[in-house]
């Protein structure tokens, strides 16, 4: 069932915690709200559960407007950050709290707990009190809980904060198998872009209450609308210049003495200054001899991450820049203080922005 | 090694606490047991007050007490051995004797209370020698004036269905309890010996309201939650003076009259100066202010006059002096315990 | 990092003061109160040698005592429902209110302990006294009685003035109890369609009960062994066993009478403290 908003604002006190949102989640797909702590992105889902109204706007579910709807009649499932489980209920007595206080038939509570259970792969420890349970076993119960109801829409909000890095990742894929499995309307939201990337069919990019960007993912990482989006997903290299030419199939860039040649048309006029977006994984560190253009730059610091070789390096110019590439197996091409060239490995993949 | 200097050092505060004397033994402040309520004002500004302007480095204590609650505390330093916390107490003739039992009561020395001469020499004898008569009350029956429209005569009349579950008594702890007792004896054909008609005459009497103590019946009437009870003289006058509809009767046939004595305790750190209170309660300017209005203490000296609005509350005439009740309290004094232990077993609810 | 053994010695030099102190106030004054009910007791001196069980006999063989303590029982527990009745939504309210309302209502809840008895009996009086007393007066007034009824000196009036000095023993500690509860926990069961009702009892009140039951044993516990309530409010001959320890000492000298009766008062709040603490832990098994 679709969600949606339309020119929804919300205000605490002096600040507003939502600017004038309008946006649809389609039906039976999985929606992450992406940003930093305070953009709004839990406030946004707390609207959708009725946790809060909105100051103006309007809350639509499945077309309908449920803005005044209470929580309690919304029948939308809600998975809370630190779980929220009923720590004097069992696991069973947590999930089948929403049919219970339904009044639904002992027969369908048995039952759909029951089966609600074996999807999470909780059975086995129905009778256990939360606090005897793993912070997984815990995450699991949550969302059992509010699977149970069999809702409308499903609202998780960063459920895989409180877990290690290990049982994050495991989490993350088994709660996405699950809720495609179910093919439910869900809206996420998490401050880390990994987990955005692994649950979403679409990402909405929030700033300061607003939407800034919404797409699918790989769109969002390619494609960044503004320098906020380009740096909050994925991390990125803005490198001040000033637009030397304007050409039919291009655009020649200077920062410094160095020219940067990308080859798509850009509303642009030479002169004006503008800011060179590349991604760490777009740059390449070349030997200090060898060939010639791109940044004279020194390496400042080396970090290998398993399969990733991350640098650090400050080119001559002052500027601090990422680069990551590939490592190979024993391989440690660059170390500290060594003298390197930065490159572009792929100018199509640049974008830039007017300042 | 530290631990055994810190738990010393505590025994040894704690130690010096509990050893040293109680100041006010020594700080020239006299314990006195006084009445509670208005029925104190005659000690507080005509006995305490000329004192201590007669002795500046001594003050007096007035300490309400009506249930001789104090008995317990003064028994429990005498056995200790340690000074007795109070030094005077005033007593109806029951508590009277049945401390001169239990040697708590300091023999008078009448040679420091020259004013006995002046006391009326019944009511010296009745003290046996322990305190000195300061003055005396009558039992009878207080009644709400509104409320109770056909004046009570006789203890009878507090039967009256009329006044069912508007009846206040006090328990048989207190001397008013003990005396209404004795009264419902003989009332009803029994007498000191033979309070089994008495039992049976209040059971009757149910339901009605029991007061911790004098005062607090006075209050219930205060609150309209009696209208008719056994009542000290002296707290209805007092009741009377502050413009509430409260009459005293002398019921027949007759009121209960019982002396209070004041008397110094055994162990008091000041009995050669306590002679002095005895010698002042028993003088006529104090004697005269105790009988006056609003109080109406009955007087013990034979040179006080009862002044004439004081008619309702002390016997004035010969013939109703006559009349007055008394109590064969020997009698009844040795088996209070087992009256009150039968009292409660009646009526504690 | 230090050692447990290190810190358990500061801790026990840092107690020292408090353990010789109910060393000496409580524990040894309690095993004389029980041993003087052991010996005979003359004019407060205790007889030498005189041994003997003949009083716990004498008052565990006479039914009258057990209907006195029955009714202490009673007056306990009655005060205890009560103080819960009342108790309950003053600290949830205390709990929803913003910042100003909360120092009002905490200066409220508080004010029982900080009047001194005087003040509060002479309220009493006023309050529940007679004809002219306010309860009564309002109860005329709206009509829910034709004649004035007595509460000064009876049970109801006793149980009224214990719920009133005793309800800081329950609101406080629920309060602590409301106050810790994760507010998601509503909300959460709001998500999964409980009405505020339901919420309330399923989830608000079950969490709160850490908070109810250390209420409820404070408040029982003081109320059964209160004295200065039933003495001022029960008037005279009302028979509980702390009023009762008191005659029997302060009116008619019978210290081993006093002696008994205090521990047999003291050990059966013990007993039931014990039984009660042994019930909420079957129903706290949810905690920690």
């Amino acid at each position: 069932m679709n969600v949606e908003l339309r020119g929804v604002t919300k205000r605490f006190g002096e600040t507003t915690a939502i600017d004038d949102i309008s946006y649809a989640v389609p039906a039976k797909r999985l929606v992450t709200l992406l940003g930093p702590s305070g953009c709004g992105k839990t406030t946004l889902l707390r609207l959708v559960a009725g946790f809060a109204a909105p100051d103006t706007g309007d809350v639509l579910l499945g077309g309908e407007v449920i803005t005044h709807v209470p929580s309690n009649q919304r029948q939308i499932g809600m998975v809370f950050q630190n779980y929220a489980l009923f720590p004097h209920m069992t696991v069973e007595r947590n999930v089948s709290f929403g049919l219970r206080m339904r009044h639904a038939p002992a027969s369908l509570v048995a039952r759909r707990t029951e089966e609600t259970l074996d999807l999470v792969g909780l059975r086995g420890l129905r009778d256990r009190y939360p606090h005897q349970l793993s912070g997984g076993q815990q995450q699991r119960a949550a969302l059992a809980r509010a699977l149970a109801i069999q809702p409308r829409v499903l609202l998780l909000d960063e459920p895989f904060g409180a877990l290690d890095r290990k049982l994050r990742l495991q989490m993350q894929v088994d709660v996405k198998k699950i809720i495609r499995q179910l093919g439910i309307t869900t809206v996420f939201v998490t401050h880390d872009q990994e987990e955005a990337f692994t649950m979403s069919d679409l990402i909405a990019v929030m700033n300061a209450g607003r939407i800034v960007q919404s797409g699918a993912p790989m769109e969002i990482y390619d494609k960044p609308k503004d320098s906020f989006v380009a740096d909050f997903v994925g991390g990125s290299n803005f490198i001040p210049v000033e637009v030397a030419e304007v050409a039919q199939d291009g655009l020649n860039l200077r920062h410094g003495t160095v020219v940067f040649a990308v080859p798509w048309a850009a509303d642009m006029l030479v002169g004006q200054r503008a800011v060179l977006v590349v991604r760490p994984e777009n740059l390449r560190l070349v030997q200090a001899g060898q060939g010639s253009g791109g940044l004279a730059a020194t390496v400042t610091f080396v970090r290998p991450i398993g399969p990733l070789l991350e640098f650090e390096v400050e080119t001559a110019t002052g500027m601090r820049l990422k680069v990551a590439s590939v490592r190979a197996r024993d391989a440690l091409p660059f170390s500290l203080g060594d003298a390197a060239r930065v490159e572009l490995a792929d100018p199509q993949a640049c974008t830039v922005f007017a300042v | 090694m530290r631990q055994a200097v810190i738990l010393g050092l505590c025994f040894g505060v704690l130690g010096a606490m509990m050893v040293a004397p109680p100041l006010s033994g020594q700080s020239g402040e006299i314990v006195m047991i006084s009445y509670a309520g208005p029925s104190q004002e005659p000690h507080r500004f005509y006995l305490v007050e000329p004192f201590q302007q007669a002795h500046p480095g001594l003050t007096v204590r007035l300490v309400p007490d009506e249930a001789g609650e104090y008995v317990a505390r003064v028994q429990a330093a005498l056995a200790a051995s340690r000074p007795s916390p109070v030094d005077l107490a005033p007593n109806g003739e029951p508590p009277h004797l049945r401390l001169i039992g239990l040697g708590l009561l300091e023999r008078t020395n009448t040679d420091l209370v020259p004013n006995l001469k002046l006391a009326y020499q019944a009511f010296v004898e009745k003290s046996q020698g322990y305190g000195v008569p300061a003055t005396y009350s009558l039992i009878g029956i207080a009644y709400n004036s509104q409320k109770v429209t056909k004046v009570p005569t006789s203890w009878k009349d507090l039967w009256d269905p009329a006044y069912r579950g508007k009846v206040g008594l006090t328990s048989s702890s207190s001397n008013l309890g003990l005396g209404f007792l004795v009264a419902a004896a003989k009332m009803n054909g029994g007498d000191e010996a033979n309070l089994e008609p008495a039992w049976q005459a209040i059971r009757s009497l149910q339901p009605f309201v029991i007061a911790p103590n004098p005062t607090a019946l006075a209050q219930l009437f205060e609150r309209e939650e009696i209208v008719i009870a056994p009542l000290w003289s002296t707290d209805a006058a007092v009741l009377a003076s502050k413009g509430l509809p409260i009459k005293f009767v002398k019921p027949q046939p007759g009121a209960i009259a019982i002396v209070s004595f004041l008397s110094i305790i055994k162990g008091s750190q000041f009995t050669q100066i306590a002679h002095e209170l005895l010698n002042r309660v028993l003088s006529e300017e104090y004697q005269s202010k105790a009988a006056a209005k609003p109080y109406f203490f009955g007087p013990t000296n034979v040179k006080v006059a009862v002044p004439p609005e004081a008619a309702d509350y002390i016997p004035t005439t010969l013939n109703e002096i006559r009349r007055l009740q008394t109590v064969n309290w020997p009698v009844i004094v040795p088996v209070r315990a087992a009256i009150v232990e039968r009292w409660n077993r009646e009526f504690a609810r | 990092m230090r050692s447990p053994r290190v810190g358990t010695w500061h801790q026990a030099e840092l107690a020292a003061p408090a353990v010789v102190f109910l060393i000496i106030f409580l524990a040894i004054p309690l095993l004389l109160l029980f041993a003087f009910g052991l010996v005979d007791i003359r004019a407060a001196r205790v007889v030498p040698g005189s041994w003997t069980l003949e009083h716990y006999a004498r008052i565990l063989g006479d039914p009258f005592y057990y209907r006195i303590f029955l009714r202490t029982f009673w007056m306990g527990l009655g005060a205890t429902i009560f103080c819960l009745l009342f108790g309950y939504p003053v600290a949830y309210l205390f709990t929803r209110v913003g910042p100003a309302a909360r120092q009002v209502l905490l200066v409220l809840i508080l004010a029982p302990l900080l009047t001194n008895a005087v003040v509060r009996t002479f309220g009493w009086m006023i309050i529940l006294g007679g004809q002219k007393g306010l309860i009564n007066a309002l109860l005329l007034r709206v009509g829910l009685i034709d004649e004035p009824v007595r509460i000064l000196y009876t049970m109801s009036g006793v149980l009224i003035g214990l719920t009133q000095i005793q309800l800081p023993f329950m609101i406080l500690p629920v309060i602590a109890a409301l106050e810790g509860q994760d507010r998601s926990l509503q909300e959460a069961a709001a998500g999964l369609g409980a009405t505020w009702a339901q919420t309330f009892f399923h989830v608000v009140v079950p969490l709160s009960m850490p908070g109810v039951l250390t209420g409820s044993a404070l408040v029982f516990v003081i109320s059964y062994t209160n004295f200065a309530v039933p003495a001022l409010l029960g008037g005279g001959s009302f028979a509980v066993i702390p009023t009762f320890i008191f005659e029997q000492i302060s009116a008619l000298l019978q210290w081993n009478n006093g002696a008994v009766l205090s521990s047999l008062l003291l050990g059966t709040a013990m007993v039931m403290l014990w039984l009660f603490n042994r019930a909420s832990a079957r129903l706290l098994r949810w905690t920690r």
